[in-house]
């Protein structure tokens, strides 16, 4: 196989894994935190009766729904990023026995210090 | 706490008995005159003030600003989850910090710096046109979720501005017609906050730079807490209405009264179009909001060294 092998891939595989494992999925929690703090029916605070003034409920609404959708597709795909990380990660890791004894003790590593540096 | 407009059926009554008797003061100024005169006066001056119980009623049913405030704190703690180092004021307002900066934001940069060896097209293209790409798209959606936060505020400065009216010119309908027919040609200096609750902002959105048109508060909420804006808002307005007589305190009431439910339109019309523009600027540039989802997605449906997508880490 060409490429790199042995030690240098198994920790190169090890950061990809934790990339996918915890960076993306705390930045897809994020973006969901934030896609649940969008509100929704706005419209329902500005109604009044009477007819009074140009209710800007419906135009407000609209543009909410656009951000929550920027926001939920956002996070969808950062999650699916992250999946496909630690696809990758795993599945290179089985086609190089090299690489797998520094693959394991990088994730176990970046596990114990708690971030991806 | 803003003036509750379920005062204003009371007030209405309250103005209709005084102007019962400044109506009584004028057609009796000089003499009742006798035999049941006084009795047909107070009858005539009933009859003037005849459905001042209800010159507010079209105000009864309006938005509470305070309604508003747990949404536009909502969207003030999406925007922390957006906040890039350097984009953590409110864009709109330019006001101080809405939040500290989320450091997440920087790891699906760094996550492509991973990939950054390996040979696959999906791989390569994820960190240049993903990762790095990152940061500047939640700066710019920090951006486009302010607009929504404020003309949410904007919409509750209307009502705050609203309601702030109605007290005044309620109360002062009442101080006037209870002076009315004691003295002649008072004039009634009405002024309406209203015209300067909304204001227009030229506004981009973050990173990118693109034009989200936008509305602020032009005063302070005291609801939401969130300061007003400044610049481009406009001027109380000042209607110079005649109160020298009872049924000129009710007619220009009145007045004052349409003028109020015609600047709500006004003022709720820029919130409107602001936002509607907006939605067509997120329509027409809606992957500069939202980035397009990387094909490195599709990877765990191919080889895992396919060079389409993974590839290898050369």
């Amino acid at each position: 196989m060409t490429g790199k092998r042995g030690d240098e891939l198994g920790v190169e595989l090890g950061r990809l894994w934790y990339a996918g494992t915890h960076d993306l999925p705390a930045v897809a929690e994020d973006y969901w935190t934030a896609c649940t703090n969008v509100p929704s029916l706005v419209s329902a605070q500005c109604a009044r009766g009477g007819g009074l003034g140009a209710d800007p409920g419906a135009s407000i609404d609209d543009y909410s729904s656009r951000i929550y959708q920027m926001l939920l597709g956002t996070r969808t795909s950062v999650a699916l990023v992250g999946e496909a990380l630690v696809w990758i990660a795993d599945e290179y890791a089985k086609t190089d026995a090299s690489c797998r004894a520094s693959f394991e003790s990088t994730k176990t590593e970046m596990e114990a210090v708690g971030d991806g540096s | 706490m803003t003036f509750d407009v379920g005062q204003l059926p009371g007030r209405a009554q309250e103005l209709k008995e005084a102007g019962v008797r400044a109506a009584y003061r004028e057609l009796t100024r000089f003499g009742a005159g006798g035999g049941g005169g006084a009795a047909q006066m107070m009858q005539i001056a009933e009859d003037s003030m005849a459905g001042v119980e209800n010159i507010y009623d079209d105000f009864l049913d309006v938005p509470d600003p305070a309604d508003f405030a747990p949404k536009i704190e909502w969207l003030g703690n999406a925007m922390a989850k957006l906040a890039t180092e350097g984009h953590t004021s409110d864009p709109v307002t330019g006001s101080t910090a809405v939040s500290a900066h989320n450091p997440n934001l920087t790891l699906v940069g760094g996550s492509g710096d991973y990939l950054s060896d390996w040979t696959g097209v999906a791989a390569d293209s994820y960190k240049r046109s993903y990762g790095d790409r990152f940061a500047p798209t939640a700066s710019s959606q920090y951006a486009a979720v302010s607009v929504l936060r404020n003309a949410i505020n904007a919409e509750a400065a209307v009502w705050q501005g609203v309601r702030d009216d109605l007290d005044k010119l309620s109360q002062e309908a009442i101080e006037l017609m209870e002076g009315a027919g004691s003295k002649g040609g008072a004039e009634w200096a009405a002024v309406l906050s209203i015209a300067a609750t909304v204001i227009t902002v030229p506004l981009t959105g973050g990173a990118s730079a693109i034009a989200l048109p936008a509305v602020a508060a032009g005063l302070s909420v005291a609801s939401t807490g969130i300061g007003l804006a400044t610049g481009g808002g406009g001027e109380p307005t000042e209607l110079g209405l005649d109160a020298g007589s009872s049924d000129k305190v009710i007619s220009s009431l009145q007045t004052a009264l349409t003028e109020l439910a015609d600047e709500i339109g006004v003022q709720e019309r820029k919130i409107s179009e602001a936002l509607n523009q907006s939605s067509g600027v997120l329509d027409s540039q809606w992957d500069v909001f939202c980035l397009p989802q990387p094909a490195l997605v599709d990877a765990p449906n191919h080889p895992v060294n396919d060079p389409s997508y993974g590839g290898y880490s050369a």
